[in-house]
């Protein structure tokens, strides 16, 4: 059941795509030669970086949508564990039940939105184009949705359990001190000397991964999709450990 | 059902808030827990829902040691806090979404146990909008729906009027008989010494049993 208030939360993405989108929606009818695929993917990020004229107020930029979906449900399964979960807990036939459906449903929620911002991301492109939809564009769309899907499902599963650790306002500070470290890390990858010879070390970085692929081609897709299926697997290991192993409905503070 | 806690102790840091707590309970008996706000009575109840676990002891369904041979306790219903439901659903779509976990009652039988209680299942109104009492109601509703073998109460009259504070000890009184093993929190002697077959006091974290 999904509920209202999460049905609002999904369609903030609709105002956010209005404003990164404007000059989209405002230059009207005035298409151009580029292919979809292309014009799409410059438009995802709204201006995609490229390697040579990034730094990383950009990329965080570029990530606009996603950390709008982290704090739109990165106390989702923090606040119902600490308000609605007493008498959901003596129900359930264990703490892991619970967790995997809370962890299932931001995952749906993670890919309405995702799919609303991509979704209407390309129709625009579409529009704004003189060329047909063809293959290499359906695939890009799919391939990123997938990416950014699993990287917002990955980042805000993230600060819930960070939140549930350490109360969600250290969650969110220490998550973007992460975030802009990763970015940092992407941008000035390549201008850090013998680092810099181990190419694996950017492919490890999850920020890369969403950012920077599309320099390399599309056709790498598929292992940033394996790497992110695995750091979601951790997650989730690691979220489980902690809600089978804490006390339920107790304030943190209220024996300090 | 016979429920067993066996020296169990729950401390936080070098806070002990239950101290070597024993209880055998059966069921068709209703305990009684009297003592003042902070001597541990809700935690207690914490523990024996499994929403806590113990830092030593154990405590035992039928024989079964929870958090060992069982992960929660079986088919228990639970009044712990004034709130824990959304305040955005309705008091039927509350209960709903929570029967639903188990899928044993179906709409109708909710829709009896909320006019069970004294509300009425057809209110459109969501909790945001409902008095204390009529949130205790429609929290005792949810103990209650699933027709379960142990109830946990703690301060279940909690904001009701002299009115539902009578329809809630009926209430209790049938369920005993039903043969459910309930366990009442209160720091109102009379609730307590009212219903009760058996009470104990809670005492800095330590029980004492009187009968």
């Amino acid at each position: 059941m999904i509920k209202h208030r999460d049905w609002r939360k999904i369609l903030v993405i609709l105002p956010v795509l209005f404003f990164r989108k404007c000059d989209l929606l405002m230059s009207g009818g005035i298409p151009n030669e580029m292919p979809v695929a292309e014009y799409f993917l410059q438009n995802i990020f709204s201006g995609n970086p490229s390697r040579q004229d990034t730094n990383v107020i950009i990329v965080l930029f570029g990530l606009f949508e996603v950390i709008v979906f982290n704090l739109l449900f990165g106390t989702h399964i923090y606040h119902d564990l600490y308000e609605n979960s007493v008498y959901i807990f003596v129900r359930v036939k264990s703490r892991t039940t619970w967790f995997v459906e809370r962890a299932r449903e931001l995952f749906w929620y993670s890919g309405i939105y995702n799919a609303l911002f991509l979704g209407i991301t390309f129709c625009l492109c579409v529009f704004h184009t003189e060329k047909k939809i063809d293959g290499i564009a359906v695939r890009l769309l799919v391939i990123t949705y997938i990416l950014i899907q699993l990287f917002a499902f990955f980042t805000t599963l993230l600060i819930n359990i960070t939140a549930i650790y350490m109360g969600a306002f250290k969650a969110f500070m220490v998550n973007y001190i992460v975030l802009a470290m990763f970015s940092l890390w992407a941008v000035e990858f390549e201008s850090v000397p013998i680092l810099n010879q181990f190419p694996i070390l950017l492919k490890l970085n999850p920020v890369a991964n969403i950012t920077l692929q599309w320099n390399d081609g599309i056709g790498e897709g598929l292992l940033p999709v394996l790497y992110f299926v695995v750091l979601i697997g951790i997650a989730l290991w690691l979220g489980n450990r902690m809600i089978c192993g804490m006390d339920i409905s107790i304030n943190s503070r209220e024996y300090e | 059902m016979q429920v067993e806690v066996k020296g169990m102790t729950k401390c936080f840091k070098d806070i002990t808030v239950l101290n070597d707590i024993n209880m055998e309970m059966n069921s068709g008996t209703i305990y009684g827990i009297v003592g003042k706000n902070g001597s541990g009575k809700t935690m207690l109840f914490r523990c024996l829902a499994g929403l806590v676990k113990p830092t030593e002891g154990a405590i035992l369904f039928d024989g079964r040691v929870l958090h060992k041979e069982l992960s929660m306790p079986p088919n228990m219903g639970v009044v712990i806090e004034n709130m824990g439901l959304y305040p955005e659903f309705t008091g039927l779509a509350n209960l709903k979404y929570l029967a639903n976990i188990r899928k044993r009652v179906s709409e109708q039988e909710i829709k009896k146990t909320i006019a069970r209680v004294g509300l009425n299942p057809d209110d459109k109104r969501t909790l945001k909008k409902y008095s204390l009492g009529m949130r205790q109601r429609i929290i005792l509703a949810q103990a209650l729906m699933e027709k379960p073998d142990i109830l946990l109460l703690d301060e279940p009259t909690n904001g009701l009027d002299d009115k539902g504070v009578e329809l809630i000890r009926d209430i209790l009184k049938e369920e005993a008989e039903r043969g459910a093993l309930i366990m009442l929190a209160s720091h109102n002697k009379e609730d307590v010494l009212y219903l009760c077959d058996k009470v104990f006091y809670m005492v800095n974290g330590c029980l004492e049993e009187r009968q």
